[in-house]
């Protein structure tokens, strides 16, 4: 496609063509337009909706353009999904489109090995030659070509199998997520018939239990849970109900530090719990026990090393909450992670939770993607040397499967590897031949997450590179072998694909896709049909519910794609001796025998968003550590191995051996070492490369029974410290409360004795005497309520800060030496679950009551502010409308403000800090960027008011309650932060600061804060009693 | 060490001493200007070498500086939240140490304290270098150095003015005053002796000091208004004494900061720089005493008297510290213990303890009056106590700064010093050297006047004795 046909099609879409700008031979222009788009006006930014594409959850996205170059993304607010909001990796996607080690155009080995850039001519010309030459020869034999691919729905999964249909014969094609659910999918189909990745409706559950699924981080579609536990939290506090929300596991995870009590179960308990828990649950609804997993409880509880007086109780509230719901395992589940599913699925059924919360037919995109054992089908084939070419598009094998398979010595014997990749990753850097795909931001597509939500992708500024889409190539390539797929190009085959006409294609590609379904209740059941039709008939094959007890015995063959027959795959099987076998080959002496416990990252999935900058600088919401891995001993452990902090450890196991420096603390159980999934790249980019370690270095490959699934935690590991020490850079020093916290938390029982006025925290302006009237004299006083009990602690509002704010990324060195430069941190208070002497094994392994909360600290835009009196040139003042305005030009760098202030909000600019181009285009033009030697602190978004005052202003209006977000507020999915104007008796923003869990920061020092905060609350356990 | 207590080092005209008529082991009326004028220009190989140390210190320090400002405050070892370390350390440390040669010069003219006059001038010598030194900190650690007169209230196009609430406005002033006063005092104190050596040099050097001398002739009406206007300028210098250290403290006290935030601050400050300044001035005396051989002019009765005032400020100042820890105690908040607690135990324990040691401990050896009469001794204890001083501020400065009100905040690892922040320290210490030596060479280090005066007093006290016990 040439640019004249590219501006062509832009036309067509009129309302929302995408803009000129940043062409691939890199102009640099102040103002890329020689004649401006008619929809562009300087000096105002164009929003044009698509979809993040950063994990499987399909969130709607919205792109801010301006003069050319995308400067923010936010939640598409249309989107059923999200809901305008977006988490972390969503708002990293904009360091993807303009990463500056992104591959730059097509390359191509070179006779000595090397890759070099080629012309996309010649490129097309060897992925020709390339398919010629795997179906050259006598035999005629298929599978010689496979495609290991994303998960993809819609146009370009069509186009993807339909282009291999047309260019070789039988070819094989994986839809790969090293997150595929196996587990999951294999016990719904062993209970109701159908191996479907459900949802989960928490608006509804009167009880939450998580077995490890971290739905508020990587599981699933982490936003679509996030929203929906806040919205229930909210309604918690609302009295609407008294649902407590359980969390068991051997780690507490940032999901399970929302939850009210974590119970520290034995990693691998999780089917036992459930079994116990299911009796208990029918025994109280007087009714059977659902087929299976019976036994009397006390036996299951001491097998799980539980009492059984915590069992009963759990049990008879989980019954009594009528509808309950019981989250499965998590993602990097252990070896009876199918039967602990099955499990829970059956006490689900025990309490009635079946198609009341846990709903089986909105099935998740999930559901279709590839299992471990044709991945594994597909590695022997290839080491048997029947592949003969292998195209690698958005995936990453080689970085996600355990080293004992081989995959790079497999992919090592496939003599032409096409790999369409942005980045030079693990697999990509095998490959002989890299077709660059545009990203996601440059390009056409749709993706479809969930039936009846079809959201669609469109260009939003011009390719950053020479890189041209991989449906394009598909097409161009199969018109040159002949074949005719029905389009010139992707964007012509996605139109004729999703079949709407102009006006249709223009409102969908506008509002960001087609949705008929908002979220899965409103979902008549025509429409539900409709939408499941609407999905394929592959992917939802046994949609309907089977009853309960009966089992499907072609569940397990939903898999959509016609498997090749290869060779059987020998899976590595677990040694039961190994523990024997690890003492004897020479496990280091002073090593202790532990479990292993991996766990998915919120910040970048299966590793995926590791190259972005943004996800590395930022803390990790629980360990509070950047730029590096670390792997988690209870001190209870640390004491045995007589490691401290930042000791490294030694970890073997059969499969290989980590060195990664330990992090005590005592949320894990102390037989646990857990490890975080996702860094460790050998390869993919100067961020990604070499910070951290890649824990399936450990993993021995073997697959879980029934499922199949790649085993991840649950294994044994030795691990012994060694004499180095590594430091880990934490950017907590600590998690103490001090005094009056500044994080407090009540019960709900104390919420509802709570007067609804006047509230529980005497820290009214009102209260304290004072000479003066801290009241700004402007029309607007500007502030904001941050709810803590909603907030859940992710950081997505810290990269919507980086983003807005042309905050810098420093490094890990710079972050070392204290210079990280967040304006908004969210401290993780109260996490310390037992006092430093009593860490001991009965402790830790007793239910303990959470009471973590997060805080998300910026600048207070104190009314009587420290930091103003001191500062000697006037450099920080306060305006008329409450802000306390950083003048940077004004600065001198005394630092004296950053002293003084209690809260520690302001960041110095300790050197110059560079954004490597291309990142600069992402800056916002809106906002200074800083220089060295001044002070810079949170603005409360300044230009966001400006902008918003403009537009009254210009509508001879006011400015109107909830019209201003701030970054950090537009992005939360939990809807923690509301800013707003305080004179405005009727806003938002006052009407909850004003309710009886608001208190002010440190209001004590008489800083008269402009945020104020509301407590978080917990539900106690209520014996005996009913809830709802 | 080239000092050694039993060398004698009185090179000039030993043969003096036997000259004189009472069989007083003193320099003779007489000779005293010749004294202490023939000590002067002093030059050779030592003092070249000495002079050549200190000035490439101070170059090592520019060059620190310069780096600094052209990459950015990264280069130092400061960070979030420990903002503020060596400079604004060396800053209040410097100012403290100009103190004493206000109080010397001042406080003690006032009170006629025998002592005075041996240690007067190198005392003012001291301050006026100290506050240069000092004045400088404060812009060496701005993070836009360059923009450092927008720190001045100066009028301007934009009409912007400084914070007049700010104690660093206040500090502004505080130095710029300090300075004044000081030079004011150092120059009046030598127009007598500027006056001697313009009548002794000749060619250039003969019109400057003869226009520093401002036209004395040494007349009785111009000693009369002499002494008058001396009078009233240590009058004058007296409130600044208290004054400008107060508002050093204020850059703390004024703030919201635990560890800080203490109306105690300002007499504690107060105490610890006269204490600070009085231990410099015998740090300097000593060496200065032993290489010039000036053991006539500051005697050992000398020392022994600034020794007892060291004794007594080391006493107040532990009562301060003790008052410090009592408040924090008795006024019960949470943090402020912390605060404390982790400057005596956390990342600060062994700089707080090796503080506690030079400041509390070390001066008690004091109370030995063999301690207070034996040069070594003393010198040891009065660097202790300089090197405790500084420690102390930087504990309160940085220390108090790393446990702040959100512990999430709190500093991890504490201060570590860079080559940078090392340097541009050393920098300080090798440009006072260096003044200090060229204002060895080319002013008198005793004021001849003040000199002969005390000595015609002592006479005369000498002789009343004498001659009532003869009358008796």
């Amino acid at each position: 496609m040439n640019r004249r046909r590219f501006l062509k099609v832009l036309g067509v879409s009129g309302a929302v063509a995408a803009v000129e700008g940043c062409s691939s031979n890199r102009d640099e222009r102040l103002i890329p337009y020689l004649i401006p788009a008619e929809d562009q006006t300087p000096g105002v930014s164009s929003e044009y909706s698509t979809v993040c594409r950063e994990c499987p959850a399909g969130c709607g996205m919205v792109a801010r353009v301006r003069d050319g170059r995308a400067h923010k993304v936010e939640g598409n607010p249309e989107h059923p999904i999200n809901r305008g909001t977006l988490c972390l990796r969503g708002q990293s996607a904009l360091q993807d489109l303009y990463h500056p080690d992104r591959i730059r155009q097509p390359l191509a080995r070179d006779p000595r090995g090397r890759l070099q850039p080629i012309s996309w001519e010649e490129a097309e010309r060897r992925l020709l030659d390339a398919l010629a030459a795997a179906h050259s020869g006598r035999t005629t034999r298929g599978g010689r070509t496979a495609w290991i691919g994303r998960l993809e729905t819609g146009a370009f999964d069509r186009l993807v199998g339909e282009w291999l249909d047309a260019v070789a014969p039988a070819p094989t094609r994986l839809r790969y997520e090293p997150f595929a659910y196996e587990p999951l999918r294999e016990a719904n189909a062993r209970v109701f018939g159908t191996a479907v990745v459900p949802d989960m409706r928490i608006s509804e559950a009167r009880m939450l239990l998580s077995f490890g699924a971290d739905f508020l981080e990587t599981w699933v579609s982490n936003i679509q849970y996030s929203r929906a536990f806040s919205a229930w939290r909210q309604a918690r506090v609302q009295g609407k109900h008294r649902g407590r929300y359980v969390f068991i596991g051997p780690r507490l995870s940032l999901t399970g530090a929302n939850a009210d009590q974590w119970i520290p179960a034995r990693s691998g308990a999780e089917a036992l719990i459930a079994r116990a828990l299911t009796a208990i649950v029918a025994a109280e609804r007087g009714a059977a026990p659902a087929g299976g997993g019976a036994g009397e409880p006390a036996a299951l509880a001491e097998a799980a090393g539980m009492s059984v007086e915590i069992l009963e109780r759990l049990g008879r509230e989980f019954a009594a909450a009528a509808p309950s719901l019981a989250f499965p395992v998590g993602n990097a589940a252990g070896e009876d992670a199918t039967a602990a599913n099955e499990a829970i699925l059956r006490l689900n059924l025990a309490a009635g939770n079946v198609d009341r919360t846990y709903i089986l037919d909105w099935p998740h995109a999930l559901t279709a993607t590839a299992r471990y054992a044709e991945i594994g089908a597909l590695v022997a084939a290839m080491q048997a040397g029947d592949v003969r070419l292998l195209l690698v598009h958005e995936a990453n094998p080689v970085y996600h499967l355990p080293p004992v398979l081989r995959v790079a010595e497999a992919i090592g014997r496939v003599p032409s590897v096409v790999s369409f990749s942005s980045y030079l990753d693990e697999t990509t850097a095998l490959a002989s031949l890299v077709l660059p795909d545009h990203r996601p931001l440059e390009s056409w597509g749709e993706y479809t997450p969930r039936p009846g939500i079809t959201g669609l992708l469109q260009p939003v500024v011009m390719p950053v590179f020479d890189t041209r889409p991989t449906g394009d190539v598909l097409l161009s390539t199969a018109a040159r072998l002949g074949r005719d797929l029905g389009a010139p190009d992707f964007h012509a085959y996605m139109r004729r694909s999703l079949g709407l006409d102009e006006v249709g294609w223009l409102a969908a590609v506008q509002r960001g896709g087609i949705f008929t379904a908002e979220d899965a209740p409103a979902l008549d059941a025509g429409l539900r049909e409709q939408a499941v039709a609407g999905l394929g008939p592959d992917a939802l094959e046994g949609k309907r519910l089977a009853s309960p007890q009966e089992r499907s015995p072609a569940s397990s063959e939903t898999a959509p794609l016609p498997a090749r027959k290869y060779p059987e795959f020998a899976f590595p099987q677990r040694n039961p001796e190994d523990a024997q076998t690890l003492e004897s080959t020479g496990a280091p002496d002073g090593a202790v025998r532990l479990t292993l416990h991996l766990y998915p990252s919120l910040y970048f999935f299966d590793g995926r968003t590791a190259n972005r900058p943004w996800a590395q600088e930022i803390p990790d919401p629980m360990a509070k550590a950047v730029w590096g891995s670390w792997a988690e001993i209870h001190p209870e452990t640390a004491r045995r191995l007589g490691a401290a902090q930042d000791d490294v450890l030694v970890l073997t196991t059969d499969a290989g051996r980590l060195d990664v420096p330990a992090l005590v603390t005592d949320r894990v159980r102390p037989e646990v070492v857990a490890l975080q999934l996702g860094q460790g790249h050998t390869h993919y980019t100067r961020y990604a490369r070499g910070t951290g370690v890649n824990p399936v270095q450990l993993l021995s490959g073997a697959s879980e029974q029934p499922s199949g699934a790649l085993v991840m935690s649950g294994t044994p590991v030795s691990v012994s410290r060694s004499p180095v020490r590594r430091r880990l850079v934490v950017l907590q020093a600590s998690e103490r409360l001090v005094g009056e916290p500044v994080a407090r938390e009540m019960t709900l029982t104390e919420l509802v004795q709570t007067p609804a006025e006047g509230g529980a925290f005497a820290s009214r302006e009102e209260e304290r005497p004072s000479f003066y009237r801290y009241i700004p004299e402007g029309k607007h006083h500007w502030g904001m309520a941050i709810d803590l009990d909603r907030c859940i602690g992710c950081n997505a509002c810290v990269a919507a800060c980086y983003a807005e704010n042309n905050v810098p990324v420093v490094g890990r060195e710079e972050c070392a030496r204290g210079h990280n430069m967040a304006w908004l941190r969210i401290a993780n208070y109260g996490g310390e679950l037992s006092a430093a002497g009593e860490a001991t094994k009965e402790a830790a392994t007793a239910p303990h009551d959470i009471r973590i909360r997060f805080l998300p600290m910026l600048c207070q835009q104190c009314n009587n502010a420290p930091c103003e009196y001191v500062c000697p040139v006037n450099a920080t003042v306060h305006s008329k409308e409450g802000l306390n305005q950083m003048v940077y030009n004004r600065c001198v760098g005394t630092r004296f403000c950053s002293n003084n202030c209690p809260y520690k909000v302001r960041r110095f600019n300790w050197l110059t800090y560079e954004f490597p181009a291309p990142l600069d285009q992402q800056l916002n033009p809106d906002v200074i960027h800083r220089t060295k030697g001044v002070m810079e602190k949170c603005t409360f978004c300044i230009q966001r008011i400006r902008r918003a005052r403009i537009d009254a202003t210009t509508e001879g209006r006011p400015i109107r309650d909830g019209e201003i977000m701030t970054a950090c507020q537009q992005t939360c999915p939990a809807d923690a932060i509301v800013f707003g104007d305080l004179k405005d008796p009727n806003s938002r923003a006052r009407r909850l600061a004003e309710g009886p869990r608001g208190y002010g920061a440190l209001a004590d020092l008489n800083t008269y804060p402009n945020i104020t905060y509301m407590a978080r609350v917990r539900a106690e356990e209520i014996h005996g009693a009913k809830n709802g | 060490m080239a000092y050694s207590e039993t060398r004698e080092t009185v090179p000039a005209e030993p043969a003096a001493r036997s000259e004189t008529p009472s069989g007083d082991e003193r320099v003779p009326y007489r000779r005293i200007t010749e004294d202490i004028l023939g000590r002067m220009g002093a030059s050779g190989r030592g003092y070249l070498l000495g002079l050549g140390a200190a000035g490439g210190l101070t170059l090592l320090g520019a060059a620190a500086w310069g780096y600094q400002l052209w990459k950015g405050m990264g280069v130092t070892g400061m960070s979030h939240p420990i903002m503020w370390a060596t400079y604004i350390t060396s800053f209040v440390w410097w100012i403290g140490v100009a103190h004493a040669g206000t109080f010397i010069s001042a406080i003690l003219y006032l009170f006629r304290a025998p002592f005075r006059p041996a240690f007067s001038r190198s005392a003012e010598a001291m301050t006026v270098i100290a506050i240069l030194i000092s004045s400088a900190f404060p812009i060496i650690h701005l993070g836009r150095a360059w923009r450092f007169y927008w720190l001045l209230p100066y009028p301007n196009q934009r009409d912007l003015w400084v914070t007049f609430r700010s104690p660093l406005i206040l500090d502004v002033f505080a130095v710029i005053t300090d300075l004044t006063v000081a030079l004011l005092f150092f120059w009046l104190g030598l127009v007598p002796d500027l006056a001697i050596l313009r009548d002794r040099a000749k060619g250039w050097a003969r019109t400057i000091y003869g226009v520093l001398s401002l036209g004395w002739e040494g007349t009785g009406r111009q000693w009369k208004h002499y002494r008058l206007a001396y009078s009233l300028l240590a009058g004058l210098a007296v409130p600044l004494v208290i004054s400008a250290h107060s508002i050093a403290s204020w850059d703390f006290a004024l703030t919201v900061v635990p560890g800080w935030h203490s109306t105690l601050l300002p007499p504690f400050f107060v105490a610890g720089a006269i204490f600070s300044g009085l231990a410099m001035v015998l740090t300097l005396s000593i060496p200065l005493r032993a290489w010039l051989g000036l053991k006539d002019q500051i005697t050992d009765a000398h020392l022994d008297w600034i020794a007892r005032l060291l004794l007594t400020l080391s006493l107040l100042f532990a009562f301060f510290r003790g008052m410090e820890y009592f408040m924090v105690w008795y006024g019960g908040t949470e943090i402020e213990k912390i605060n404390m607690l982790y400057k005596a135990s956390g990342a600060f324990a062994p700089w707080f303890w090796i503080m506690i040691v030079c400041t509390v401990l070390a001066p008690l050896a004091f109370f030995r009056r063999s301690v207070r009469r034996s040069a070594p001794a003393l010198l040891a204890v009065s660097i202790a106590i300089n090197t405790g001083m500084w420690l102390d501020r930087f504990i309160i400065i940085a220390g108090s700064l790393a446990r702040d009100y959100l512990p999430d905040a709190w500093s991890d690892s504490g201060y570590r010093m860079t080559l940078v922040d090392l340097g541009i320290l050393l920098g300080s210490l090798g440009f006072f050297l260096f003044c200090f030596l060229l204002f060895v060479r080319y002013l008198p280090v005793l004021p001849v006047a003040e000199t002969k005066r005390e000595y015609l007093r002592e006479r005369r006290e000498e002789e009343a004795l004498r001659g009532a016990s003869g009358g008796g």
